[in-house]
């Protein structure tokens, strides 16, 4: 089974990381795509269904707290899984956006293999419930 | 004792981020880089502690360090993604370094930025200010705080 991904980060270099992750992986990635914003996520993501995203929280014009709660707001899209991909580490953050229905989250600096055993399982879930 | 400890906050803290995504480690301390032309990017944080975080390093040891994030051939990094990968380094470590200071407490972070070669200049004015010596190159980093 293939999956369509979108990443979600204003640093163009951590898009460039984690797809070069994606790559590697050995998870069959059928579509990459790349927002600099929740904003332009949500965008893109209204025209290019995606199996998963993975989203920064610190971004401009739109974070990744407003894009998870705008995907939950949204009955077309509130079934993408969101894994959050942040520097921040306290607990209260990552407990708030589990809380409004992110699926995952992962901590920058990450392995790699912390990334694709995460992606794995949230699309593992996916795969489920289809 | 103040300073040491921070020079050991600095060093832990880009140790972590190197060593994780960056395939490389700090390996001592340095009295001054090479000469030469460097790169750097600094934010400002927010939070029950407030100040600013910079990141410094030769322009071959940035470019070096850019390929091993992007897996890039050495030709085709050019100098704004040796800024780029700097900048994310910034924010990775700034995150490394506030979650150590203050595990539970949470901080806005500004997106990294450029900062001019002035840096020399500026150097003794911050509260810590340290070289590492990595595997490959220098790598510098700089901090300020102020209590709220």
């Amino acid at each position: 089974m293939s999956f369509a991904v979108m990443i979600v980060d204003d640093s163009p270099a951590m898009r460039a990381f984690v797809r070069r992750i994606l790559d590697m992986s050995g998870l069959e990635i059928s579509r990459c795509l790349e927002a600099g914003d929740g904003s332009e996520a949500l965008r893109l993501v209204r025209q290019n269904p995606v199996n998963v995203i993975l989203s920064d929280i610190n971004m401009p014009v739109m974070d990744g707290e407003e894009l998870v709660r705008e995907l939950n707001a949204d009955p077309e899209l509130r079934h993408i899984p969101v894994v959050v991909v942040s520097t921040d580490r306290t607990e209260t953050r990552v407990q708030k956006m589990l809380a409004l229905g992110a699926r995952g989250y992962v901590t920058k600096p990450f392995l790699p293999e912390a990334l694709r055993q995460e992606l794995e399982q949230v699309l593992e879930v996916v795969h489920d419930r289809d | 004792m103040i300073a040491i400890d921070l020079t050991r906050l600095l060093a832990e803290s880009a140790s972590e981020v190197l060593e994780t995504m960056y395939f490389t480690g700090v390996i001592g301390l340095l009295d001054a880089g090479p000469a030469g032309e460097w790169v750097c990017t600094a934010l400002d944080f927010r939070g029950s502690r407030s100040g600013s975080l910079g990141v410094r390093a030769p322009l071959a040891t940035a470019r070096t360090l850019a390929e091993s994030f992007l897996g890039a051939e050495p030709e085709t990094i050019a100098t704004p993604q040796c800024f780029e990968v700097l900048g994310e380094m910034t924010n990775m470590i700034c995150g490394a370094i506030l979650s150590r200071l203050a595990p539970e407490e949470q901080f806005s972070l500004s997106p990294p930025q450029p900062e001019p070669e002035d840096w020399c200049g500026k150097w003794k004015r911050h509260t810590i200010a340290t070289v590492f010596e990595l595997e490959e190159g220098a790598l510098a980093l700089w901090l300020d705080w102020e209590l709220p």
